[in-house]
């Protein structure tokens, strides 16, 4: 169940900055380790590894470029994934 | 500062703009196909359905409702209901759904009152504020635990001055947790969505008084079928009555009789006349008549108008004056109806003219048949021209001078008229100065 709202909330972070920075936002997504991207049409991704922590890098390779608003986008456009999160289970990135 | 920190400081900015952007553009997105929603859905039902899942879908809500609100009971009644899957699921299992509750005495509800009546969005994290009383205790704690639904925001729905419903968004977090687009979303589209149901409810309206209309013109029609029967059959029956007394059968009658015999043939043959002439209206507006189209020879059915014409209009003391020029005049059409047409122009200006000439005039003119009837009569007013060919469009002057006068005549010859694809119009300098009518139709 968690992982399928982590597949979520990564597919929703990648489709959300590819709104405001195009087609880039696949590559850095697939410069994430453990981020597979299956199908960029569909917006298919699945993660090998700790999801929790790839979604904390992944969060973290948009920052790196585009700095703090990049996070907030990823924090606000999670909200209703993240809520349905137990609270220990919610990436540190995301909160 | 080194060229990868401007380098860094510029993609941030790029970024923020972008940002700006993007959020613009999914507001303008959502409000586009709320739009094409608005245009393309008619029926308020399936509107209201279409609008709530497109809300929520692109906004990632738990529920999104539409209520018209009814001022006369102060009833909300829900419209739709779109839900996330697992609100859906929790609903199903326990039994109900949100669609199905209305909301009572909405003056007297700490919630609604100042949405519905204040005009103002109202918000509240508790679900027994909103569905208290209305969703039992055990049903409304399962939601409370177990759907996501932690807020719920209330938009009036107003237009002009009138509240006409509610838009009720059930969200998983807190309000202050939506992002600038979630926000400003909701702002925007609260006016498209009243606007979409007011248009929505106009159509209907419409749409029920049209069919009260054609119900009404049903009843009318039905009504003039049995009225005009019944008024033909006491005609036809009195006919008779007289025609027997002329032909003796009831034995030698008086001349002062046989005169008032007479009138009474003459008075009971212009009244199955008349009524006729209503029947034929009435069949010809509803479609009833079906016209027996062949190739037949227009000049044919002018020439048999006026040979039955010629007597009635000299002995009125009248000059016929007639004009055929040689040319083509097949045409397809109903022989039996064109005949009506014909004889019914000529026929009114007989009617109409005291003293002077009627001419008929038949020509080709621009590659179509062109048939004039023009008279000496009292004339069209200007006033009269405009409902002329309209159903019971009897012209001021056309009373005075003929009492009987239906108002059908030319309201059947337009419609025979239209019926062969062709035209037909009159023209006149004013009272007192004449008519002239004129029919075009299309060679064959």
């Amino acid at each position: 169940m968690e992982e399928k709202i982590y597949d979520q909330i990564a597919i929703r972070i990648i489709r959300e900055q590819e709104l405001i920075i195009g087609p880039l936002a696949w590559d850095e997504a697939r410069k994430v380790q453990g981020i597979l991207i299956v199908d960029q049409k569909k917006g298919e991704v699945s993660m090998s590894g700790d999801s929790k922590q790839i979604l904390n890098n992944l969060v973290a390779q948009y920052a790196k470029l585009f700095g703090r608003a990049s996070n907030e986008v990823c924090k606000e456009v999670t909200q209703d994934l993240i809520a349905e999160l137990p609270a220990d289970q919610v990436p540190e990135s995301l909160k | 500062m080194s060229a990868d920190a401007d380098l860094q400081k510029i993609n941030e900015e790029i970024y923020k703009r972008n940002l700006e952007l993007a959020v613009l553009n999914k507001n303008l997105s959502l409000l586009r196909k709320l739009y094409q929603i608005s245009i393309l859905t008619l029926e308020p039902k399936v509107l209201s359905e279409r609008i709530t899942d497109e809300i929520r879908l692109d906004l990632n809500m738990e529920a999104v409702g539409i209520f018209v609100f009814d001022q006369k009971t102060d009833i909300l009644s829900p419209l739709n209901f779109s839900k996330s899957e697992r609100l859906t699921d929790i609903l199903e299992k326990s039994g109900f759904d949100l669609k199905d509750i209305s909301i009572p005495e909405i003056s007297k509800h700490t919630f609604f009152q100042s949405s519905i009546y204040g005009k103002i969005s109202n918000s509240t994290e508790n679900l027994s504020d909103v569905w208290g009383g209305f969703i039992n205790e055990e049903n409304l704690k399962k939601l409370k635990e177990e759907s996501h639904w932690k807020t719920t925001l209330l938009y009036p729905l107003v237009t002009e001055s009138n509240t006409i419903g509610a838009l009720l968004i059930g969200l998983n977090r807190e309000y202050q947790t939506l992002n600038d687009h979630e926000k400003e979303s909701i702002k925007s589209l609260i006016d498209v969505v009243a606007v979409a149901l007011d248009k929505a409810y106009l159509y209907k309206e419409l749409q029920d008084a049209n069919e009260s209309l054609r119900n009404l013109l049903r009843q009318r029609e039905s009504l003039v079928h049995l009225v005009t029967h019944k008024v033909k059959g006491s005609f036809t029956r009195s006919k008779y009555i007289f025609a027997e007394m002329l032909e003796g059968t009831f034995g030698e009658i008086s001349p002062v009789l046989k005169g008032m015999a007479e009138k009474g043939l003459d008075s009971d043959n212009q009244g199955i006349e008349t009524v006729d002439l209503v029947l034929n209206a009435a069949n010809l507006q509803t479609g009833t008549v079906k016209y027996e189209m062949k190739l037949i020879d227009f000049k044919e059915i002018v020439d048999h108008v006026i040979v039955d014409m010629k007597k009635p209009i000299e002995s009125k003391g009248l000059k016929l004056e007639i004009n055929i020029s040689e040319g083509k005049y097949n045409t397809s059409g109903d022989s039996f109806w064109l005949k009506e047409v014909v004889h019914n122009l000529v026929d009114n200006s007989l009617k109409y003219t005291k003293e002077g000439s009627i001419k008929v005039n038949l020509e080709n003119k621009d590659g179509k048949i062109l048939l004039g009837v023009k008279d000496t009569g009292v004339g069209i007013t200007d006033e009269d021209k405009q409902n002329l060919f309209k159903e019971g469009g009897r012209g001021q002057n056309s009373v005075k001078v003929n009492v009987d006068s239906t108002g059908y005549g030319l309201f059947s010859v337009k419609l025979i008229v239209d019926a062969h694809k062709g035209r037909v119009w009159a023209e006149s300098d004013g009272q007192g100065k004449g008519s002239s009518f004129f029919v075009e139709l299309p060679i064959a």
